[in-house]
């Protein structure tokens, strides 16, 4: 569907890859384990919720996964199977002031045109579309049938790839990014490899140079700066305005300062996040994980009394409906998945993606004659299933928990117990802790 | 307080990180490796082995603006010994009494040239190369024996300890050393730098396992430095503090180590693995891949630096531990290192 082409030599059908990948054998530690791929190919192949409680936590050092939902050690039923999904229990809810509806707090995580190679970019924006969930475009600008998508959130970040004033008012909201989970304090990073004639299109640089956007905003180098940019997109555009932070030291107070200078939302973007490419340096040793930095943030907002109405949305390592309720537990709204929508449409987690050869075709460079692409109708389906998969897990989850509306688990703590977590973690979290 | 026992050898990924800057895997030589999707790291995924994989450092986010470190300058460079030596990098390379003698020169050579610190700790001869490089070598005095001519910088035990022979070292216009193990107390740091050494190397291979991790006194050594009932708390710009320990990986240990601390950190097995020298290694063929390690880790640092909005490693991130946090660590190692929890306020 990409790359109109003038004067091509040889014509060739692709292949289109309707299925999935064998997934490979781990041979290093990995947080997508087998196990939580195969979950969410279930979700994707099914659309009906696979477990009540996520048996693929288990083992996992992630502090998320260490946090136990009361109820569950009560009633440890993981299976799904057999189980009527509830329909007395809401699981939609509303964001952003009450400006935007959603079918099920999910954001389909800021992902570019470019990182990933335009199927997935469409896939993902009319499965939001078709299921009532939100997309967020990332900071590539945007491809032309993701534009006629009515649910997508577009970025404005720092490099301004792509964006005019036609552009950021496209969609249901702008989220200024100011930071990503996976490379905090440094900009997106887009190798040359991927740089395609397309790509240097919509981006409006030379082909094949590295897209490196810089790390900072030259016009935010302050919560002030940051306000005057939050009204005038707002002025511009009259939508809800996000920003996207990375979970680091001060996420506390960042929070505060956008809710103050007047944002609708804040996306927090935690350690070990996904990425198309990154440096593995600050990759691996920079930011803090979403648990911690949702749990501070919302215990700031609240004590700040700028709690109701603002939006706040966790993003990094969200891999299954039970983390999206610990997270709301912990004060989130609503969590953005990147890497599990990835997954349900084929991906196997092989770490490629900055080199643009993309077994599963998601993350490939885009070739003007390709041999495959993916089946645009196939990973449409597989996501929107995903997505109600997962709203059915969810739905069991609130069951369980004695919950009819999914914005009463938001901000309550006390639902869930830390095993063998350290005091000063479970003081952060507000949990009590079990040893 | 031993919080980790030392563990040697290096997990696959971070053996080809560091052989990918160096050029033996790869085709970026020089060049920070990029990697795709979610961090494997540890504590989370992989299993933590140092108090510094609970360690992460800060990414500005909208409180103050990041420095773009592709495009703006950060300052690697850090002045040591009072000034006196400037490091182009806050690094140096150790380890290399199993290396053969023409290696050794070539590697004493390099560090001039890149700038950084060569150690010949162990070494029981003198390389021809060093002469004219000495600013940049570090040579250690066994107890009543001449150091070697023509080192500008001599280490001592930590039994030297004795304001006299340092006074002679510096009457020979030397610089003196003490070197320490990792088990040092205060007592022993406020000693060292009463006696008015230059500078202080914690090596946590001096006593093999030690009881004490290498995070802990570089932490502790910060702090009696920065005492201000101890030479107004002045004594922690004269004195530079160099940690070491055969365990160190990459930039990441270097950039945390500085955060609770050191002015310079000595590599030694890392380097090693990471330039692959063996044997058979031409003295020019590691001299570039030795190059090419210190110039990838000299990006990543700067990489790390700018993302947390430093300009500077060695005014702002040097014994800053604002920019640093910890996750999953008891509150008794938090207090000695004077690391706030990730996520506290």
């Amino acid at each position: 569907m990409m790359g109109e082409q003038v004067g091509r030599t040889e014509e060739r059908t692709p292949l289109l890859v309707d299925r999935y990948l064998n997934i490979p054998r781990q041979t290093s530690p990995e947080f997508w384990s087998v196990a939580r791929i195969e979950h969410i190919r279930r979700l994707a192949a099914t659309g009906r919720p696979a477990y009540v409680w996520d048996p693929c936590k288990e083992g996992s050092m992630r502090v998320l996964d260490r946090l136990r939902f009361r109820r569950e050690l009560e009633d440890p039923v993981a299976s799904a199977d057999g189980l009527e999904v509830p329909d007395d229990v809401e699981v939609g809810c509303e964001i952003a002031y009450g400006r935007i509806r959603m079918s099920v707090p999910l954001y389909l995580g800021d992902m570019s045109f470019g990182a990933l190679s335009g199927v997935p970019n469409v896939a993902l924006a009319r499965a939001a579309d078709s299921t009532g969930v939100l997309c967020g475009i990332g900071e590539g600008g945007v491809h032309p049938e993701v534009a006629k998508c009515r649910r997508i959130v577009v970025q404005w970040a720092s490099a301004r790839f792509g964006l005019n004033l036609h552009l950021i008012r496209l969609g249901e909201g702008v989220v200024i990014k100011i930071g990503q989970g996976a490379k905090p304090g440094i900009g997106g990073h887009l190798p040359g490899a991927k740089v395609v004639e397309v790509i240097s299109r919509t981006r409006r640089i030379p082909v094949g140079t590295d897209a490196i956007s810089p790390a900072p905003h030259h016009d935010i180098y302050s919560i002030e700066d940051l306000e005057q940019r939050i009204w005038a997109l707002k002025e511009a555009t009259g939508k809800p305005v996000f920003v996207k932070v990375a979970a680091t030291n001060y996420v506390a107070y960042v929070a505060a300062g956008v809710a103050r200078m007047g944002a609708d939302g804040i996306i927090i973007d935690g350690h070990g996040a996904g990425t198309g490419a990154a440096p593995a340096a600050v990759r691996d040793n920079v930011g803090i994980p979403v648990e911690l930095a949702v749990a501070t943030a919302d215990a700031m907002l609240r004590r700040e009394g700028m709690r109701d109405g603002f939006t706040v949305i966790a993003a990094g390592r969200v891999s299954s409906a039970e983390d999206a309720a610990k997270l709301m537990a912990l004060g989130a709204d609503c969590v953005s998945i990147g890497t599990a929508a990835l997954i349900a449409m084929g991906c196997i987690m092989v770490h490629k993606c900055h080199l643009g050869f993309c077994p599963a075709v998601i993350t490939n460079r885009i070739e003007d004659n390709p041999k495959k692409v993916l089946s645009p109708e196939f990973a449409q389906r597989c996501v929107e299933n995903l997505i109600r998969g997962w709203s059915g897990e969810l739905k069991l989850i609130l069951e369980r928990l004695g919950l009819r509306r999914v914005t009463d688990l938001v901000g309550r703590r006390d639902l869930l117990v830390g095993i063998g977590l350290r005091e000063p973690t479970l003081g952060v979290l507000g949990v009590e802790g079990l040893q | 307080m031993r919080v980790y026992s030392k563990r040697l050898g290096m997990d696959d990924r971070t053996l080809s990180h560091l052989r990918q800057m160096s050029g033996v895997e790869g085709r970026m030589p020089g060049e920070p490796p990029i990697v795709s999707m979610g961090s494997t790291a540890p504590p989370f995924v992989e299993q933590p082995r140092a108090v510094l994989d609970h360690i992460v450092s800060d990414g500005a986010q909208v409180t103050r603006p990041s420095i773009d470190p592709y495009r703006e300058p950060v300052e690697t460079s850090v002045h040591i010994f009072g000034g006196a030596v400037r490091l182009s990098m806050p690094l140096g390379v150790s380890g290399l009494s199993d290396l053969l003698e023409g290696l050794v020169e070539e590697v004493v050579r390099t560090c001039y040239r890149m700038g950084v610190l060569a150690d010949l700790f162990g070494l029981h001869y003198e390389p021809s190369s060093v002469e004219g490089r000495g600013d940049y070598v570090l040579t250690h005095a066994v107890r009543g024996t001449a150091a070697a001519r023509n080192v500008q910088v001599v280490v001592l035990g930590d039994d030297d300890v004795d304001p006299q022979l340092v006074e002679r070292i510096r009457a020979e216009g030397r610089r003196p050393v003490a070197r320490v193990p990792s088990t040092g107390t205060a007592d022993l740091y406020r000693a060292v730098a009463s006696a008015r050494f230059d500078a202080i190397v914690i090596d946590e291979d001096l006593e093999g396992d030690t009881e004490v991790d290498l995070e802990l006194a570089v932490a502790l050594c910060d702090r009696v430095l920065r005492d201000p009932s101890m030479g107004g708390g002045r004594l922690r710009y004269s004195v530079t503090l160099i940690a070491t320990s055969s365990r160190l990986r990459g930039s990441g240990d270097v950039f945390k180590l500085l955060g609770l601390g050191a002015e310079v950190v000595l590599l030694k097995d890392s380097w090693k693995l990471g330039t692959n020298v063996s044997r058979d290694t031409r003295p020019s063929v590691l001299a570039e891949r030795l190059e090419n390690l210190l110039l990838g880790m000299q990006k990543e640092l700067k990489l790390l630096a700018g993302a947390a909005g430093a300009s500077s490693l060695h005014s702002t991130v040097c014994g800053n531990r604002e920019l640093f946090r910890a996750v999953e660590l008891d509150g008794r190692v938090l207090e000695a290192l004077g690391v706030k929890a990730a996520g506290s306020w």
